[in-house]
């Protein structure tokens, strides 16, 4: 009973929830700019409204018992995204979806949470064991078994095939390991492999990759002399969002590139040009503020946390949260290649926005429940 | 705040992962940092450059239009198809944007060598108004090589000109079948105005008349559109989506090519019309009108000098081509007529088949007029009587009967109604009556003996089409029983969306009619009448000739001569195909309706003993009745 103090409604965090709301209600904003005719935004402020809720309870819920009832939750994922490659709606190609379009699951999604909340007991068992040895750091055995838990799901989305999604799991991974003690040299293998393999790729990309593959990554270096028709079409005409937008924007409702569906899908992967045209850098300035301060605190959060399992259950939300936030800026201003990775909160889709309230939760639960036995 | 030992503990031996946890956070603040540079770079350096491409990107609506469904024959065989042709469209929006007047750019292209009809463009430019500007105005369809050329050779000057490829009606066997299938054309702003096409634009073909127009619905299919981005040059440069047309139903029809290519045939380049329908059914399996009209006029020229020419000429032709007279034309039956009163007298009781006999007498002195007969047939009966076309015996009958039963049988019948066929325009006619007589003629209004006299034989107040004879003379010979006639069958490929046929007229028959009727028009066939000419061996053809005196001022200068009937049905049986054939003002019906009939009959009788078909078509022994007639399907059942 004396938890309950501590763990009630004044110490919930108050101000992660009002910055990812804040976020989330601009998205729906935008969204009904690049879409006013469509009932879109108000299918979204529906999943809000669910997200938010969902956070609020993954919030309360201590999440030790949360975490033993996550091999329940990634059985059940993996067994919807195997049910998705045999009933599931075929949208552009993908098969992705359970469920009427608009009010559909996307079962990929949610495995991303499912795989965050199983990878970290798994993870944190193993720095137990190894804090009590001499020797701190993950086997590469252990690193095997991490990487098999997560192939699963990527494998079953590969089938869909869902290439962008598949690989937001990596960074989970990459950066869960990170913080259960991996070896430094490992690091460093790593990270020059990674160097190596993409140069590597890189000159013998018209061997390696499909010629669409290729053109997506040159349009990369030269948005401008790509062919316009094709891929470098979507990047360059986000860049004419972007820059056209100048300091303070169009004005809301006011952007054409997007209104007068220069950009296709403005509303999903694009959503953040729409900001950047009607809201100008003051406007982005702002969304990336509010995203910098969710993952600094979030990180915070994992500083403080009582224990490791805390910890690397925010830092699988935070590596999620911020892979996905880097990636679709980044595609959207011409740095990345276009996967199709929506803003996390403001892009329109009801899995990714439930998807990224139920890790927010988790955040506010870790802080929620640091001091408590 | 208790703190646990071992929680101290703990904290101690995490002090690496708290450097681990900033590293993180710095790693992130850098990516953002990044992040917003490059926001920086395009929102504030770039910003200029990204404006005016802003400025740049135009968006273009392309449209890709449906193709019109296919027209079939009842076996599947082409009629109407469509072909690609070539489309010079205006994007408006464009325009707009550079503050330029259409109807300005429209005259600079024509007096720059561009060759548009000015004032169909003018209309067009007109009826586009209301429409969102980015729908865009077709110029010119049926553009040749030059013009392609020419939007070409000029896209700087003009990149608010564009070619599409658009389908265009093609009609491979030209003028035949014209009147069943109408022709398509752009839709009129009055039309647009109309309920029923409210979901149409200015711009878009509709069905103008024939089938074209009674199922435009089906055939017309949704258009597609590409929404394109092209920079200021006119230069496509992105697609931003692309819905694709949704091709129109192809439908089939009743109508069996080989039969109309043979009545067309026959019909040759005589003025007249020739229906053949199912009596079962009513299916129109052939349907001539001539003269007719090439219907890719409509579609393909209509929009130019020469085409504009072509249909004024349609239009003032005295033989007035654009009509359909199986349907819109209104005649006196002549004889055909005599079955009708036949019918009725037999159902009234006025004569029975076996005391029939009334006196010909060359004729009848009715008043102070004597009326002749074209003959002398002494005193026959009534299978004698319609077997010579007795005039004689049918003043006689018809004054017993009367005027007033007449009218009601006649009315029953279907005759000076529409029949309800599924192609527009179709009239009504006339049939005599007191009432009309009244009407028509104020200075004498009162029905006399005369008129009744003169009715009985199919002159006077008689003006029906040909297609409601058939009808009914099919109707009398099928027991009473009068199907609506139609010419669509069915969509292709989904017999679910069929013809659903209307609650058939029933007007019950005494048998022993319907046995005397046939019979008797048998005999106009085959027992040496005046239909003998129509003679068929081995397909028992009955018939009817007719010979319809034309009245008003042509008789009288005697420039134009009398139109010729045959309405006639085979096998006598059960009769399977029932036509009318009407040729105008050649004489009698005998002499030029029913050699014609015959050669069709001949066409009809080698296709069915040469096809699957296999039927009985002529009948060795009497009295087959129709029940028997269904029994013995299906139709390869061993030959009895």
């Amino acid at each position: 009973m004396a938890r309950r103090g501590r763990t009630g409604w004044k110490d919930f965090d108050w101000p992660l929830l009002a910055a990812a709301l804040v976020l989330a209600l601009l998205g729906i904003l935008e969204i009904y700019s690049s879409q006013p005719q469509e009932d879109y935004w108000r299918r979204q402020l529906f999943w809000v409204l669910l997200g938010l809720i969902a956070m609020v309870v993954t919030a309360r819920i201590e999440y030790h018992r949360l975490v033993e009832a996550a091999p329940i939750f990634y059985g059940a994922c993996l067994l919807l995204l195997v049910l998705v490659l045999l009933v599931g709606q075929e949208v552009y190609g993908t098969k992705a979806w359970i469920g009427v379009r608009g009010f559909g699951i996307q079962p990929s999604e949610l495995a991303k949470v499912a795989t965050i909340l199983i990878l970290a007991p798994f993870l944190a068992a193993r720095w137990e064991e190894h804090r009590r040895g001499k020797n701190p750091y993950l086997t590469m055995r252990e690193i095997a078994a991490a990487a098999l838990l997560v192939l699963l799901p990527v494998g079953l989305i590969l089938l869909q095939p869902d290439v962008g999604t598949a690989l937001t799991f990596f960074p989970i991974l990459v950066g869960m390991l990170f913080i259960a003690e991996l070896r430094p040299r490992f690091i460093v293998a790593g990270v020059v492999s990674a160097a190596v393999v993409m140069s590597l790729g890189w000159h013998f990309r018209h061997e390696v990759l499909k010629p669409y593959q290729v053109q997506r990554l040159e349009t990369l270096i030269h948005p401008e002399r790509a062919d316009r028709r094709g891929f470098g079409y979507q990047t360059y005409q986000s860049m004419i969002a972007v820059g056209s937008g100048g300091v303070t924007g169009r004005g809301l409702f006011r952007g054409t590139q997007s209104r007068l569906r220069f950009l296709p899908k403005a509303y999903t992967d694009f959503i953040a040009s729409v900001v950047a045209e009607e809201l100008g850098l003051v406007g982005i300035f702002i969304v990336l503020t509010l995203y910098l301060f969710i993952l600094m605190r979030a990180i915070n959060h994992a500083k403080l946390a009582r224990d490791q399992l805390g910890a690397l259950l925010i830092t699988g939300v935070v590596s999620l949260l911020a892979f996905h936030t880097v990636m679709n800026l980044g595609m959207v201003v011409g740095l990345m290649p276009i996967i199709g990775i929506p803003l996390p909160l403001m892009s329109y889709g009801g899995s990714s926005v439930l998807a990224t309230f139920i890790g927010l939760g988790l955040i506010a639960n870790v802080r929620l429940h640091r001091y408590v036995n | 705040m208790v703190t646990r030992l071992s929680d101290i503990g703990e904290r101690a031996k995490a002090i690496g992962q708290t450097d681990r946890l900033t590293i993180l956070q710095y790693g992130l603040l850098s990516l953002f940092l990044i992040l917003g540079v490059r926001f920086w770079s395009l929102q504030v350096i770039q910003h200029e450059k990204f404006r005016q491409a802003a400025e740049n990107n135009r968006i273009r609506v392309v449209p890709i239009p449906a193709p019109r469904g296919a027209i079939l024959d009842r076996h599947g065989r082409v009629i109407v198809d469509n072909q690609p042709s070539l489309s010079i469209i205006l994007n408006r929006e464009e325009l707009r944007e550079k503050r330029r007047n259409p109807y300005e750019l429209v005259d600079e292209l024509i007096a720059r060598g561009l060759p548009l009809d000015r004032d169909t463009v003018r209309a067009r430019l007109d009826g586009m108004r209301n429409q969102p500007a980015f729908y865009p105005v077709v110029l010119k369809e049926n553009a040749t090589t030059s013009d392609v050329a020419w939007v070409h050779a000029h896209r700087l000057e003009y990149p608010e000109l564009d070619i599409v490829e658009q389908p265009q009606r093609r009609y491979p066997y030209g003028t035949v079948l014209a009147h069943v299938l109408g022709y398509v054309g752009e839709i009129s702003r009055e039309e647009l105005a109309k309920p029923e096409y409210k979901d149409y634009r200015p711009g878009d073909l509709i069905g103008k008349s024939g089938v074209e127009q009674m199922y435009d619905r089906l055939l017309r299919g949704r258009d597609g559109y590409r929404r394109v981005i092209v920079d200021s040059t006119g230069h496509e440069v992105g697609e931003i989506e692309s819905i694709p047309p949704v091709e129109g139903h192809a439908i089939k029809l009743t109508i069996d090519l080989d039969l109309q290519l043979a009545a067309e045939q026959h019909l040759g380049n005589r003025r007249g019309t020739i229906v053949a329908l199912d009596p079962q059914t009513g299916e129109i399996l052939a349907l001539v009108s001539h003269p007719a009209f090439d219907p890719a006029l409509f579609s393909q020229r209509i929009n130019t000098a020469e085409g504009k020419a072509e249909y004024r000429r349609l239009l003032q032709d005295p033989e007035i081509p654009l009509i359909n007279r199986a349907l819109q034309g209104v005649y006196p039956t002549g004889s055909t007529w005599k079955i009708i009163v036949a019918a009725a007298a037999l159902e009234e009781g006025i004569i029975t088949p076996n005391h029939s006999t009334f006196l010909c007498g060359r004729g009848l002195q009715v008043g102070n007029r004597f009326i002749s007969c074209m003959g002398s047939h002494g005193a026959p009966d009534l299978h004698r009587a319609i077997v010579v076309s007795c005039d004689g015996y049918f003043y006689r009958l018809g004054l017993k009967l009367g005027i007033d039963r007449l009218e009601k049988w006649v009315k029953r019948l279907g005759l000076g109604q529409r029949t309800g066929i599924d192609l527009p325009h179709e009239v009504a006619g006339i049939v005599p009556s007191r009432a009309l007589k009244a009407k028509l003629n104020p200075r004498d209004p009162r029905w006399k003996d005369f008129d009744t006299a003169i009715a009985s034989i199919g002159q006077g107040t008689v003006a029906i089409t040909p297609l409601q004879l058939v009808r009914t003379i099919a109707g009398i010979v099928m027991g009473g029983r009068l199907p609506t006639p139609h010419v669509f069958k069915e969509v292709a490929g989904d017999p679910q969306m069929a013809y659903q046929q209307p609650r058939p007229l029933i007007v019950p028959l005494d048998p022993l009619t319907v046995k005397t009727i046939r019979s008797a028009m048998w005999g106009v066939v085959n027992e040496g009448g005046t239909g003998v000419a129509a003679r068929v061996e081995g397909l028992d053809v009955c018939g009817k000739t007719g010979t319809a005196q034309v009245v008003g001022k042509e008789k009288a200068t005697g420039a134009l001569k009398d139109h010729a009937w045959f309405v006639s049905f085979a096998p006598r049986d059960h009769p399977r195909i029932a036509m009318v054939t009407l040729i105008e003002n050649v004489g009698q019906g005998g002499r030029f309706s029913a050699p014609t009939t015959r050669e069709i009959y001949e066409a009809y009788k080698a296709k069915l003993i040469g096809g699957s078909e296999r039927a009985d078509i002529a009948t060795p022994a009497p009295a087959l009745t129709n029940k028997a007639l269904a029994d013995a399907e299906p139709k390869n059942a061993p030959a009895h």
